[in-house]
């Protein structure tokens, strides 16, 4: 298995997203979700065949991030639609997931088989999977915020709400996790667990900025327009942690992290 | 005092932190930047003492004078957020190398230390208030730990820093040694006779390192003789020290017949991570039982 067989996998998955999409637009949910999720699996199959190929998790390079970034807002999109019936959830996520798919077409990055030693850890594949989970479950959150501040400006249902905050919470538990496993693996690989590397700080930046949400909620319940800033606020944070900081200058000067 | 008893809210939050951020700069330019050093061992212990009587004195006071309630409170938690936060994304933009002045240094600069002080007793604070939550009702147990267990990590790496001895010891092969030097230079006895007998590297086909590895002899204190290999990843312990894999002569590649090893003692490192293991199982349990269960009523 190679990335040049990755846009028949991606079409296959984009094609049952969209039928699945267009199901929940019809209101026929049962068929919404079995097409979404068979879009699912085949994108997973990718990722399964590239890791057995690989003979390492496809999780070290910017495109390989991405597969799972792709792979984890179309769960993240699912289990919104299931619990919470919103019709539109399942085209947005697709919509967002097509986005890092062409990126990766367009874009493709040297995937070598080769895992320098700091890498070679039983931490590298929880750390960055949980990650990648986390943003996928911030990148929904960020959806609703936008359909919030853009849609439902005025007739905002605590509904709405409580889906935005339980996405929040579930990003944020395993944006924690995620902090924690690469701050255990750091004190295993170099006897430091936390040195501020501009990497940890944006990690540390983007976790401050989703619990300065949380705890907006709690104190202003009722101000949900700037609840709804703060979380677009704390997304830019995320970007900027995951793939901004590639190109901020005061991050190339210093971090072991730009990759 | 009057401005002690009214009622804080949010925006006298932000004017507070105003103020804190103030006081930094003040401090900054009376004594420089923070001198972590002089907090060694034993300053951290009575900081940590004064510290824990402050946080348990103002829990105490928090029906006396508003301000008291409220430091603990989500209204002053969301300045306080929001100044560490504001001062983090200053200190993310800006290249962190000391020669450049308070901006490339912001750990040691005083607006941002005393801005993460007012975090930590805030965060210490709630993590008091969800203690004595959990004695009614086991639904503060994730708010709780999360809390205590920011707290408790958040400490314990401050205070403990000053306590980490972090040396580097540069062998060759056959040769043995028992001084590391410090960052600065500085020569330290560990009390360890370390030999490195062999330095193995491995390389992929494009050049990148795969493996490299420390054949080591270790004698502690005590005489007794352990025979390991270090490498990444695989640090090994020794009378409460730890050694790592750091480096090698990286002009001779595989062929460097010179290892650089990381010597490291934490003290304070089993506390830090009963801070994190809190966290993660807090995190944890937030997630199985969801937000807000508990605390907005």
């Amino acid at each position: 298995m190679s990335w040049d067989v990755f846009i028949w996998f991606a079409a296959a998955a984009v094609i049952l997203w969209t039928v699945g999409a267009a199901c929940a637009w019809a209101g026929k949910r049962s068929s919404a979700i079995i097409n979404y999720s068979l879009g699912i699996a085949v994108f997973f199959a990718f990722i399964l065949a590239m890791w057995i190929t690989l003979e390492r998790p496809p999780l070290r390079t910017m495109g390989e991030t991405r597969l799972w970034y792709s792979f984890f807002l179309s769960v993240a999109g699912l289990i919104v639609y299931s619990r919470w019936k919103y019709k539109w959830i399942l085209s947005f996520s697709a919509v967002m997931s097509l986005v890092f798919i062409i990126v990766n077409l367009l874009k493709p990055e040297i995937h070598s088989k080769n895992l320098m030693p700091a890498l070679q850890s039983p931490w590298f594949a929880p750390h960055v999977i949980v990650y990648m989970f986390s943003y996928g479950m911030l990148g929904a959150a960020t959806i609703m915020a936008l359909y919030i501040l853009i849609f439902r400006k005025e007739n905002t249902t605590e509904e709405d709400m409580a889906t935005t905050d339980n996405l929040v919470t579930t990003g944020l538990s395993f944006l924690t996790f995620g902090m924690l496993f690469g701050a255990l693996w750091a004190q295993v690989a170099w006897g430091t667990y936390w040195a501020w590397d501009p990497k940890e700080t944006w990690a540390a930046i983007t976790w401050l900025a989703y619990l300065l949400y949380l705890h907006f909620r709690v104190a202003r319940p009722k101000d949900r327009q700037t609840a709804m800033w703060i979380l677009l606020l704390a997304f830019v944070c995320l970007q900027i942690c995951w793939w901004g900081i590639n190109y901020l200058p005061s991050a190339h000067a210093t971090s072991i992290h730009v990759y | 005092m009057p401005f002690l008893k009214k009622p804080w809210s949010l925006a006298d939050g932000f004017i507070f932190g105003g103020g804190l951020i103030l006081l930094g700069f003040l401090l900054q330019a009376i004594f420089g930047p923070v001198n972590w050093d002089l907090i060694a061992s034993p300053v951290n212990l009575i900081l940590l003492l004064a510290l824990l009587v402050l946080v348990t004195v103002v829990y105490v006071m928090r029906e006396k004078a508003g301000f008291f309630g409220w430091l603990g409170s989500p209204e002053a938690a969301v300045p306080a957020i929001s100044c560490a936060l504001f001062l983090t994304i200053i200190m993310g933009l800006t290249a962190q190398i000391p020669e450049r002045g308070w901006l490339g240094n912001m750990v040691t600069f005083w607006p941002f230390v005393i801005c993460f002080v007012w975090l930590t007793v805030s965060v210490g604070l709630s993590a008091f208030g969800g203690i004595r939550r959990v004695v009614h009702s086991w639904k503060a147990i994730p708010y709780t730990l999360i809390h205590l267990g920011f707290f408790v990590t958040l400490v314990c790496a401050t205070l403990g820093s000053a306590d980490k001895r972090d040396l580097e010891m540069t062998l060759h092969e056959g040769e043995t040694l028992s001084t590391a030097s410090t960052e600065d230079g500085t020569s330290y006895e560990t009390g360890l006779s370390v030999r490195l007998e062999d330095f193995t590297m491995e390389v992929y086909p494009s050049g990148m390192p795969k493996r490299f590895a420390s054949d080591v002899l270790v004698r502690n204190k005590s005489g007794k003789e352990i025979s390991a290999v270090i490498e990444v990843n695989k640090p090994l312990k020794v009378d409460g020290w730890k050694m790592y894999q750091y480096g090698y002569d990286e002009e001779a590649g595989t062929e460097s017949q010179v290892s650089i090893l990381e010597i490291v003692k934490d003290p304070w490192l089993p506390m830090v991570y009963v801070g994190i293991f809190m966290m993660l199982a807090g995190a944890f349990l937030m997630l199985v039982t969801g937000f807000k269960r508990e605390e907005v009523k």
